[in-house]
């Protein structure tokens, strides 16, 4: 997938007598995922990290820039052209109450992206289902097969979202927080199943958080978002390693680890509010808020997206 | 960790419906009406219904008669319908040739008479006598040969009265003829005179007073002789009624049948045209819900389908939809239908179509868009869609079926406003002119006086009727709504 | 000097299903000034021992017991009029978990600060609002604030609206149940620190509830790990965190994934029991990787894993007779009826084979104690299991049988 100068922006608010006001949810973002890699796009709520997530597997039209898939660009193609995609890439919703229809048995469920694509036959389709239960480790598979979502825990619930990903046997899966409302011990084991399957079948894939600790451990790559702009993209122990835009390393620094003595400090933090996507502020989105901001260059000149690492690239005048 | 199994589909809400006391309650009601409409064809045959306005059907029932069991309450035992058919009766017949100066005259002379008992405690509402005279008719009124009937009257106080003289018209012959002798003008003031003659009550109260035959013929001859039912006293005993036939051939027979109508009949009582009540009650259960649920039914799914494109498409077409709802809101449905059933005069099922089609659009619409507005939010739906499940597919298998149970709801809480108003219409005479529906029973009953003059059953029949379906929905509904909308439980 | 101090703490509740324990013989002591975590999963009791410390109980309250210190005054003895005007946001006040979303919308936040003075205590109007500004003010919100609505403010402002609603009375303690849940990692900074500094100033002892460790890390002086309505491990963090003894709360932190560790997180197989039917004897053994035989068992739960391992068992080829049902009614035995074709020792033979060869990858068959055919059925006795109770130094204590034995330590037993 390789996104260049991707916008999407929302028109919000028009009425009769006021034009609308856009939202810029994703403001000129590129970058590339390869096959068989898992990217993190990182940010805090209000980032737009959502928005690219389905801006990505065309759910959304973006509003500019160009979206490839293996080269074909799928900028502006009509949904119905997109089929195809529809097979080769799926998503991970992140509610486990509403990523799966709670009317239907899990086996139907499973059934409906095999019949709406149109693979196979009833008893192929059951075949198909029940391998795909054995991946995410529903087993007995029969047993879970007929079971309706509210007998199952969230944890089981997100497994069958997975294995619902799975089915059409994608090359991509976009994971929007898929774990972020599961118990702590939960999110391991969902995560660590992803890692197994992405491994076992070579699948990309795009893991949307605002936890950078779950990323650290399940991604090749991350990508930090803020206000509708990537700013730092690299891999993950060199990011992790040497954070070089501000924000990165405010995040690191507010995340805290289990640690005793961190009640005896204070933790750093950022003051103040991400801004609201509607108007940004000019030159450098992230210059109100950060802590070696220098005036007459961040706050009206716009930061490249350059690379100062192999592989590491950074929004940042700064940033060295 | 496992959720608390919410309810999913129609069954498991009315399963949960069912656990609580309203719907317990709005349940039973339900069966008990369905098994109604299963039971009235045993009962009451639908052939009664088409006599419905067939007065000459209920001739044999008493005008506005209480229900029976109002005697446990007044204590005295009413009298019933009493029909003293002419093969009770006791014939002597005459018949002989007079040779008078060279004319020949035949002669039948032919007493009919039949004796019975009056046992009960109140007076008759109303007497009848039927007389068919069989006789060889001739197309001129020719007197002489025209027979002449004669009504006595036979009490057990020894009074014996002539109620009425009368010829038979020629035309007549081999047919029924009905005197009313409770309103016969004839009979009035033979009895009027036979009243004066006896002297109990001076000759100016009776010359004033208001005669009714029923009362007056059974009751002793007192002061209070000519009162209204309540005031005078009852006469018991063995009363005759003779009927004397003189006919100018010799093959005439006459056959007289006496109906002394009672003042109780039934369950549910009479009306003004005898018919019985029980039996248009019942038969407006069937009616009022086969109306109303149909109405309701079919509003609610066209309804509830163009909520949920409205909610589903949005844009434009939610746009379209949510001013005609606006606009639909606004109609007022009755005045419409009174106006159309001024000019023309529709049967049942066409106002069910033109409440159906007043009714396309409405607040089922807006709570169905609001519900899959919310539902559309939901996770299952985005994934749905980048597994490439086409708009359509998504609003028919996945949406509806999240929105039956409501529509369920929805039906049940509409169904008692439907009827409603297919009442309100016939109460107005504006119905369906043919079937018995309880608004149109009210109707009549409204236009007749009946709660002034104290016939309070032909009122109260059917509108526990209404009341009672109404109650059966609403509870049912209730129960419903309080399964879908969690906040409303009584945990 | 322990500012609240709760002994055997039971809160039960009525459900169609049975009783569920939601909190079970809790008890622990907070210091006034410091700070217990109360760390847990989902389900395991940590917002109900809030609940029922605070008297906030529903309609179908099974069992309410114990004694609850507040300052040394067992408020558990109070009436519940007593109790509204003595305890609650006067000696202790809470901060709600999703309090922020449950802020009324159509009111200005100055008035829901407010609110608990001028309703319950009838405080005069003047007085409100200069006790409203003052509260405002120590959470870091400026005046304006109290004439905003809760839709006019960003998600951070709106958790320190409802912590000052919880200061308002000057409480001597908060139960912050998941104060940052919904929250973006720089406002939960944000908010922790302000928390931190109002335990400095102010000297309130804080009753953290989380299921986040490394959150709980940032304010806990001690740590209380709960499961399944029962405390498995309360000590010193300073103690806890580096060296936990209970395998529950090993594996809790060996879950955490670390931002600036290399170590991956590892997580804990099974889920957490229905509390309504909860295992004789140690609640964690069926997740446990170093349950023996002391540890308890349902069964229940042992027919069901049975039945689990003669499938497994089958689908490897090897041929099981059958079982035609169980009869679990007893908890200390299950019996086992053959199914028609087969003998009682048939049966009893081939399930001694079996859990002796799956006996070393599913724990669970540890609880079998013998195996033996009677009578036409197969008996089949599990060992009892006793529910442990917290044993350790002062500064930390676990319920874990494994280390009460001497000198095995849990490293060890692997």
């Amino acid at each position: 997938m390789q996104l260049d100068n991707l916008r999407m922006w929302f028109q919000v608010g028009g009425t009769l007598f006021r034009k609308p006001i856009p939202v810029k949810a994703v403001d000129d973002v590129s970058f590339a995922i390869r096959r068989g890699e898992t990217i993190s796009v990182v940010g805090e709520s209000g980032s737009g990290k959502t928005t690219l997530g389905r801006t990505v597997l065309r759910l959304l039209e973006p509003t500019d820039g160009r979206l490839l898939y293996a080269g074909m660009d799928i900028t502006h193609a009509w949904q119905r052209d997109l089929m195809w995609l529809r097979r080769k890439a799926g998503i991970i919703p992140q509610d486990p109450y509403s990523s799966v229809n709670p009317t239907f048995p899990i086996f139907r469920i499973l059934e409906e992206p095999l019949s709406v694509q149109k693979l196979g036959t009833r008893r192929e389709h059951a075949e198909r289902i029940y391998r795909a239960l054995d991946n995410v480790k529903l087993t007995p598979p029969d047993f879970f097969a007929q079971k309706y979502p509210h007998q199952l825990s969230g944890g089981q619930r997100q497994r069958v979202a997975v294995a619902r990903a799975m089915i059409l046997e994608p090359e991509f899966i976009v994971a929007d927080e898929p774990v972020s409302m599961l118990d702590a011990s939960v999110r391991i084991s969902i995560l660590k199943l992803l890692r197994q399957l992405q491994q076992g079948f070579r699948i990309s894939f795009l893991y949307i958080t605002h936890d950078l600790a779950t990323a650290r451990h399940f991604s090749d790559r991350v990508g930090i978002m803020y206000a509708g702009k990537l700013v730092e993209l690299g891999p993950v122990g060199s990011l992790l390693a040497e954070p070089l835009h501000p924000y990165t390393q405010a995040l690191m620094e507010a995340i805290p680890d289990p640690d005793p003595e961190n009640r005896l400090k204070e933790r750093a933090a950022l003051p103040g509010e991400p801004p609201t996507l509607t108007s940004p502020p000019p030159g450098c989105r992230f210059h109100p808020r950060c802590p070696i901001a220098k005036a007459g260059l961040c706050d009206v000149e716009e930061p490249e997206f350059r690379e100062l690492r192999p592989g590491h690239l950074v929004a940042c005048h700064l940033a060295a | 960790m496992a959720a608390r199994a919410p309810t999913v589909g129609i069954k498991g809400a009315f399963l949960e419906a069912i656990r609580m006391k309203s719907g317990i309650v709005g349940f039973a009601i339900l069966i008990s009406l369905l098994a109604v409409t299963v039971v009235i064809p045993v009962y009451a045959p639908y052939d009664i219904v088409r006599q419905w306005s067939n007065v000459n059907y209920w001739l044999d029932n008493p005008r506005v008669a209480a229900p029976e069991w109002t005697q446990i309450f007044t204590g005295k035992e009413e009298p019933k319908t009493t029909t003293l058919a002419s093969s009770t009766f006791r014939y002597v017949e005459v018949r002989t040739t007079i040779d008078a100066e060279g004319q020949v005259f035949n002669l039948t002379l032919i007493n009919a008479s039949r004796k019975f008992f009056w046992t009960f405690d109140g007076f008759p509402s109303e007497l009848s006598m039927e007389i068919t005279a069989f006789f060889p008719g001739n197309t001129s009124d020719v007197p002489g040969e025209s027979p002449l009937i004669q009504i006595f009257w036979n009490r057990p106080d020894g009074q014996y009265v002539l109620l009425l003289q009368r010829t038979i018209p020629a035309r007549e012959f081999n047919l029924p003829t009905t005197y009313h002798l409770s309103t016969d003008s004839d009979v009035i003031g033979n009895i009027r005179d036979w009243v004066q003659r006896e002297g109990v009550i001076s000759p100016g109260n009776v010359s004033q007073a208001y005669i009714r035959p029923e009362t007056v013929l059974f009751a002793k001859m007192d002061s209070h002789q000519l009162d209204p039912q309540e005031a005078a006293n009852l006469l018991t005993g063995e009363y005759q009624v003779v009927v004397s036939y003189t006919g100018f051939s010799l093959v005439d027979t006459v056959r007289p049948d006496l109906t002394i109508y009672g003042s109780v009949y039934g369950i549910a009582g009479t009306d003004f045209s005898r018919r019985d009540l029980m039996t248009g009650v019942l038969w407006g259960a069937p009616v009022a819900l086969a109306f109303g649920v149909t109405a309701a039914v079919v509003v609610v799914l066209i309804q509830a389908i163009l909520g949920a494109f409205s909610g589903w498409y949005g844009g434009p077409i939610d746009e379209f939809l949510q001013r005609a709802s606006d606009f639909y809101l606004i109609i007022p449905i009755l005045p419409i239908l009174i106006m159309i059933a001024l000019f023309y005069t529709p049967g049942i099922w066409a106002i069910l179509f033109v409440v159906v089609a007043f009714s396309i659009v409405g607040s089922t619409t807006k709570v169905v868009r609001s519900i899959v507005l919310q539902i559309r939010e939901e996770q299952f739906i985005e994934a749905a869609q980048s597994y490439g499940a086409s708009r359509g597919r998504i609003l028919f298998r996945y949406i509806m079926p999240r929105i039956m149970p409501y529509t369920f709801a929805l039906v049940a809480l509409s169904v008692p406003a439907f009827i409603f108003l297919e009442a309100s219409l016939s109460f107005l005479g504006l119905g369906d002119p043919v079937l018995p529906t309880w608004g149109s029973i009210i109707g009549q009953a409204y236009n007749e006086g009946a709660l002034f003059y104290g016939w309070w059953w032909w009122v109260a029949f059917p509108t526990i009727g209404i009341v009672y379906t109404t109650v059966g929905f609403a509870l049912m509904g209730y129960a419903f709504d309080k399964v879908l909308n969690p906040r409303l439980r009584e945990e | 000097m322990a500012i609240l101090e709760v002994q055997n703490l039971r809160y039960w509740y009525r459900t169609r299903r049975g009783a569920v324990k939601a909190v079970d013989d809790v008890s622990f002591s907070v210091d006034s000034g410091k700070t217990l975590a109360l760390v847990g999963e989902s389900g395991c009791g940590k917002t109900s021992t809030a609940a029922a410390i605070l008297r906030l109980l529903p309609r179908n309250v099974d069992t309410y017991e114990g004694r609850v210190l507040l300052d040394g005054q067992d408020i558990m003895q109070y009436g519940n009029e007593e109790f509204r005007q003595r305890v609650r946001w006067r000696g202790i006040s809470m901060v709600f978990q999703g309090a922020m979303n449950a802020l009324s919308p159509t009111t200005r936040c100055g008035y829901q600060v407010a609110e608990p003075l001028i309703v319950h205590y009838g405080t005069e109007k003047e007085e409100a609002i200069a006790a409203t500004k003052e509260a405002l003010k120590s959470v870091g919100l400026p005046e304006y604030v109290a004439y905003r609505y809760p839709h006019e403010l960003s998600g951070g402002m709106k958790q320190r609206v409802v912590t000052a609603m919880a200061l308002i009375m000057k409480p001597r303690m908060v139960i912050l149940d998941e104060p940052t849940s919904a929250l973006d990692v720089m406002t939960q900074a944000n908010i922790i620190n302000l928390l931190k500094r109002l335990q400095k100033e102010t000297g309130l002892a804080y009753l953290f509830i989380t299921h986040d460790l490394g959150l709980a890390s940032e304010l806990a002086d001690d740590v209380a790990i709960m499961y399944a309505g029962r405390i498995v491990e309360i000590g010193s963090s300073t103690k806890v965190y580096p060296t936990p003894q209970h395998p529950y709360t090993q594996k809790l932190i060996q879950s955490v994934p670390l931002l600036r560790k290399e170590e991956a997180p590892d997580f804990i197989p099974g889920a957490p029991p229905d509390l309504t039917n909860v295992p004789l004897g140690c609640r964690f053994h069926p997740r446990c990787p170093y349950a023996f035989e002391p540890c308890g068992w349902t069964s229940s739960e042992v027919a069901a894993i049975l039945g689990h391992e003669a499938l497994a068992f089958e689908a490897a080829d090897v041929h099981l007779a059958n079982v035609d049902r169980y009869d679990a009614k007893d908890p200390t035995q299950l019996v086992a009826y053959p199914a028609k074709g087969t003998t009682a020792s048939s049966l009893a033979a081939s399930l001694q084979e079996l859990v002796a060869s799956r006996r070393s990858m599913t724990p669970f068959l540890r609880a079998i104690e013998g195996i033996q055919a009677r009578d036409g059925r197969v008996v089949i006795r599990l060992h009892q299991g006793r529910m442990p109770e917290l044993a350790g130094e002062d500064d930390q204590r676990a319920a874990c049988w494994l280390l009460q034995q001497e000198a095995i330590t849990p490293a060890a037993a692997t």
